[in-house]
């Protein structure tokens, strides 16, 4: 996509996420999972989601698209507020919005074949039946790299990334416009990582599909996103293209999830900030800043007072007092 | 200097309802004495089954060793009886395996579990065991180290629990460390501490670690030495900065490349090794990744290739290398 297309659609984000909030009941206590996110995806656009295990990026991605109910905020697709519809009207917008899970062994039913699993979808949405239905999931086998006679097997016949294949086909059997795609390639070997990394690519190129890709492996999610948000316990922490993420990381803990990386060349030895202590419970989060029990530049202000997001650079935006 | 452990030509089987599973064919290295070494390779290439082999952890019920020998200190392992195994494990090999949460036992406490190996292998009374225990928990980076080795492992974040493994491990200061994945199910800014415990161990301990990963980040941090396994068998062996710099056999040429680089374009494609894995119920019989490599000739579909020696410490199992073999790959 050339630069003139983009800013044409930059007018009208595809998916808007407004102050979404999400939090659950943990024995009469309230866990806040996501705290107040708001981030705009434009239309063909891959953003990367990044944290540690805890840190509410799952939630989120299945908050958007309204697999859990969110506490508060809106997620608008293409202008409406799916979050206020009632669960009928929202099947319509199902279509448009997919989610390929993290493990290719949990989310696919062990006793459907991969006809019946890459069908169901269109099935349940009474789109097609008979011989179109047929070609359409003969299609969509050949696109995600898998062949015809595959069909009539079971998911235990299927190695980690073809069964990861499958679960694509399957989200993109109803042509969705957005696709959240939650850890897909954590589960899998390296050499396979790459095979569904340029698979996602390709689609996405062919289709013009959007994409929410969570993940914690930072090389990868460079890799692959155009924008990367950082997340920890539940909050935002840094958002910026993901050039200017990697080049310049500018809240302390981007900084450290950055150095913690380790790089696969033994010619390179660098000082690397190793964090001390571990992530806090989401129950007792602490004061103020949420990253401030770990992080070297705490001063004190950082307990008494929520860093306030702000547009430090050019589309480069962080919460952290450093900068205010 | 005198190998510390020697594995030659082992091979092991598993038996199933399908069939024999042969999980290694013929695997050969060494490891002295402060040695890091890593073993690399996808799921199911052979390493675990290995590393566990050494430390005879494998289930008698459904598996053999079939081929080869374990020397740890001149000690043959393959035909050491129960007894001399205990005497070996925990006191003169240590192991840290993947997952903290199921390797340890969740319904004694952490004293219990560190006093374990040091009363036995050590003679130490409860107290001395207990106080001891309690130096190790410190030494790992476990804060109120006292009060903690009162709790159970449950009570312990997958971070600490990993390092409860490691001081378990180390308690009686064995001369091999045997590391399965041991940051694999950790977030990167644990993994970065736990990294940093081991390299600490190497330097005051002068322990030698096999550490089995699939990351060649962790590798090209910890590691001298690695070891390059597919479908049961060691394909290469270098020391890191020869694999890293100039990987010889297709297939780590293929795992190099398919890293994603720092300074990678976008609209490039990441490389990937098309294919997948061969079945160990059936292996191939001439190169294993025969199916899967682009520069495969005729012979490599029949005849399994030899090491080939190339550089100073690099050997190769391909048959490019022959030397009898046309100089087909040009590496950069």
């Amino acid at each position: 996509m050339n630069v003139v297309e983009k800013d044409m659609k930059k007018k009208t984000p595809l998916v808007e996420i407004k102050n979404l909030s999400k939090s659950f009941q943990m024995g009469g206590q309230e866990l806040k999972a996501v705290n107040n996110i708001s981030l705009s995806i434009q239309s063909g656009e891959t953003v990367g989601l990044v944290g540690e295990s805890g840190c509410g990026k799952s939630t989120l991605g299945k908050t958007v698209i309204r697999l859990n109910r969110a506490t508060s905020g809106e997620v608008l697709f293409e202008g409406d507020n799916i979050l206020s519809l009632p669960e009928k009207s929202m099947k319509k917008f199902r279509k448009d919005m997919q989610i390929i899970f993290q493990d290719p062994y949990a989310s696919l039913n062990p006793r459907m074949t991969v006809e019946e699993l890459i069908g169901e979808p269109l099935s349940i949405h009474r789109l097609i039946t008979g011989k179109a239905k047929k070609d359409r999931i003969k299609e969509l086998i050949l696109q995600v790299g898998l062949k015809p006679e595959h069909l009539h097997r079971y998911p235990h016949e299927f190695s980690g990334g073809q069964r990861q294949r499958i679960g694509i086909a399957r989200a993109l059997a109803l042509n969705p416009k957005f696709i959240v795609c939650d850890e897909p390639i954590s589960a899998l070997d390296v050499s396979i990582q790459a095979q569904v990394v340029n698979l996602l690519k390709q689609l996405q190129q062919e289709l013009g599909l959007t994409y929410l890709f969570i993940a914690h492996d930072l090389s990868m999610v460079k890799y692959i996103s155009d924008r990367i948000l950082v997340m920890y316990l539940g909050n935002m922490m840094e958002l910026a293209d993901s050039e200017s993420l990697s080049r310049e990381p500018l809240h302390p803990y981007t900084q450290a999830l950055m150095s913690a990386v380790p790089i696969p060349d033994p010619a390179i030895k660098r000082e690397r900030i190793v964090l001390e202590g571990e992530v806090p419970s989401p129950l007792h989060p602490p004061s103020g800043c949420v990253f401030r029990t770990r992080c070297m530049h705490a001063m004190d202000i950082c307990s008494k007072q929520v860093p306030t997001w702000k547009e430090v650079k050019e589309s480069h935006f962080t919460a952290c007092h450093l900068y205010n | 200097m005198d190998n510390l452990l020697e594995v030659k030509d082992l091979e092991v089987s598993f038996y199933t309802h399908a069939g024999e599973v042969q999980a290694v064919r013929g695997v050969n290295f060494a490891i002295k004495q402060g040695e890091v070494v890593a073993i690399v390779g996808e799921s199911g290439c052979g390493k675990s089954v290995t590393a566990k082999s050494i430390m005879k952890l494998l289930p008698s019920s459904n598996s053999s060793y079939k081929k080869g020998s374990i020397l740890f200190k001149g000690q043959e392992i393959i035909q050491a009886n129960e007894r001399e195994m205990k005497k070996i494990r925990g006191n003169e090999i240590g192991m840290i395996f993947q997952d903290p949460m199921t390797s340890l036992n969740p319904t004694s406490k952490i004293s219990d579990q560190i006093a374990e190996g040091l009363r036995k292998h050590r003679n130490m009374s409860r107290k001395e065991a207990l106080n001891y225990g309690i130096k190790l928990l410190e030494m790992v980076g476990i804060p109120h180290a006292a009060e903690r080795i009162h709790h159970y492992p449950h009570e312990f974040s997958g971070g600490m629990r990993q390092r409860v493994m490691i001081a378990i491990a180390i308690a009686c200061e064995p001369e091999l460390l045997i590391a399965d994945e041991p940051t694999t199910a950790l977030d990167v800014t644990i993994q970065a501490q736990i990294l940093k415990l081991l390299k600490q161990l190497k330097d005051d301990l002068n322990t030698a670690i096999v550490l089995i990963t699939h990351d060649l980040g962790v590798v090209a941090e910890l590691c001298d030495k690695v070891i390059v396994m597919y479908a049961g068998k060691v394909v290469e062996t270098g020391n890191i900065a020869e694999i890293f710099r100039n990987p010889r056999h297709p297939y780590t040429m293929g795992l190099m490349r398919s890293i994603p680089r720092l300074d990678m374009q976008r609209d490039e494609n990441l490389y990937s090794i098309v294919g997948t894995p061969p079945d160990l119920l059936n292996p191939p019989k001439g190169c294993a990744f025969y199916s899967r490599c682009k520069y495969a000739m005729k012979i490599c579909k029949d005849f399994s290739p030899e090491m080939e020696s190339l550089e100073q410490s690099q050997k190769a199992a391909c048959w490019l290398y022959h030397p009898l073999a046309k100089s087909a790959v040009k590496t950069s």
